[in-house]
């Protein structure tokens, strides 16, 4: 059985690409032979977030449009042998495909793979329609701010008119010290506003910004509590229940010591 | 017995009007009504209708395969339900579960199973009732009353056909702007959010919200 899940958020900037990138990762790490698929025709991304850039020669829009069958389109990781990349055209605009088509392409798509991930473009225009038209399921992505909940919710509005029922949440870029503080919203806030299941949460990390302009998936690095939170996630789209993990932050030597004298 | 009379298109001043006669056998309506859709399909297609099922005592299957037919097999859009006799269908009326969607209670109740988010609007003459959460960027625009078993984050507009008399009652009531009638009210900036029930209503031609008195 294959599933065709969009990465979508309303809002621009706030990790669609990222998790897109790195969820597709990691299911290939576990084993299932994926494909991302980059909507955000115009504007695309997320070859170069996956450091195969150079190496596109045709793309989606050809596909849709007959100049080259799917299997030239597609690219093949560096890394891993089961990961595959559909890159957008970065000539043309939303409107050079339909949805009707990204349905037929999704649907031609599911016989090679067991996963299909598509990254949605923000916005809630021609791109999305096309991004969520093939899709089974949805992945909404927020970060921890007032205007990308809102915009979350908005979407979770399209998709309920679209039938598309339960998406489910990741928070992306979360400071559990801001948290803490009050200074940054909380999950259980954010779950109050959207009233959808949470399927994730990913600490700011300075990991992720190195990892994405180098073009390599953070999951693939162990140390970073990002990849950790991705490799969760993956697990969890797999089926397990696997607990969220705790973002308390370590204590550092020196707040132990003040600590044990009193300060 | 002839039924050339069972399924009627009215234009009204309301909008379009179907009215289903609630004598005849539910399965000769059904044919009647598909064999009226075919005769009328190229001229109202796309066409909003209000249904009329007359005294009949509907069923929610019922109501399932007749806004199948309409809107799936001939492309309009179903508006709202309504009945003649409000007390008899009241008890047994459930709607089909389409995700954006009411059933009529009484024909002047709306009630939303569902948190009305961001960018969706709600508009009825009668009352609306929401089963969920209100959000910010959602708006409810409603002739008489607004009630809202949730969180009301967005926008509340009651008694929008004139009734100054009209009451917004939440559960928690954090509208960003409320209005009643013609009279608007807008929230404080960093106002308290009280941990009670509230209604608004007008006194002395000014939106007031009080704590909603459970007496």
């Amino acid at each position: 059985m294959s599933e065709v899940i969009v990465i979508t958020s309303g809002k621009g900037g706030v990790g669609k690409t990222t998790t897109v990138a790195n969820l597709g990762t990691g299911l290939a790490l576990a084993g299932k032979k994926v494909a991302l698929v980059d909507a955000d025709i115009g504007l695309r991304n997320l070859d170069v977030v996956m450091g195969l850039e150079n190496r596109i020669v045709y793309d989606l829009i050809d596909v849709t449009e007959g100049n080259c069958r799917l299997k030239q389109a597609l690219i093949r990781d560096k890394r891993y042998e089961n990961l595959f990349l559909l890159p957008a055209a970065q000539t043309r605009d939303k409107d050079a495909v339909s949805p009707a088509q990204m349905q037929q392409l999704c649907k031609d798509m599911r016989q090679d793979f067991d996963f299909i991930l598509i990254d949605c473009p923000a916005g809630i225009e021609q791109g999305f329609k096309n991004a969520i038209a093939g899709a089974d399921r949805a992945i909404i992505v927020t970060t921890p701010e007032v205007s990308a909940v809102r915009d979350a919710d908005r979407i979770i509005g399209l998709l309920e008119a679209a039938e598309m029922s339960n998406p489910k949440l990741v928070v992306n870029r979360i400071r559990p010290k801001m948290v803490k503080k009050g200074d940054m919203m909380d999950i259980d806030d954010m779950i109050d506003i959207l009233a959808i299941d949470l399927l994730g949460v990913i600490p700011e990390d300075e990991h992720i910004v190195v990892s994405t302009n180098r073009g390599e998936p953070a999951v693939c690095n162990d140390q970073s509590k990002a990849s950790q939170a991705y490799r969760n996630i993956v697990r969890r789209i797999l089926g397990e229940n696997v607990p969220l993990m705790s973002l308390e932050i370590e204590e550092s030597l020196l707040d132990r010591l003040k600590k044990v004298f009193g300060l | 017995m002839k039924h050339d009379d069972a399924v009627v298109f009215k234009g009204t001043k309301e909008g379009l009007w179907l009215v289903l006669d609630d004598q005849i056998e539910y399965e000769a309506l059904i044919d009647r009504l598909r064999e009226k859709l075919v005769e009328t399909t190229a001229f109202f297609i796309g066409a909003k209708v209000i249904v009329n099922t007359g005294k009949r005592e509907m069923r929610p299957i019922h109501y399932h395969s007749i806004s199948d037919i309409i809107q799936k097999e001939y492309g309009l859009i179903l508006l709202r339900w309504d009945a003649n006799s409000k007390q008899e269908t009241a008890k047994e009326q459930t709607e089909p579960t389409s995700p954006c969607v009411v059933k009529n209670l009484a024909p002047e109740t709306l009630i939303v199973y569902k948190t009305v988010r961001s960018g969706q609007k709600i508009s009825h003459e009668g009352s609306v009732l929401t089963l969920g959460d209100v959000n910010p960027g959602a708006v409810i625009v409603a002739g008489g009353d607004i009630t809202i078993l949730g969180v009301c984050r967005g926008t509340a507009h009651a008694g929008a056909s004139g009734n100054t008399s009209a009451l917004v009652a939440a559960y928690r009531l954090q509208a960003t702007k409320l209005q009643i009638a013609d009279i608007v009210a807008c929230a404080p900036d960093g106002g308290a959010t009280p941990e009670y029930p509230e209604v608004a209503c007008i006194k002395d031609g000014e939106v007031v919200i009080e704590t909603a008195n459970l007496r």
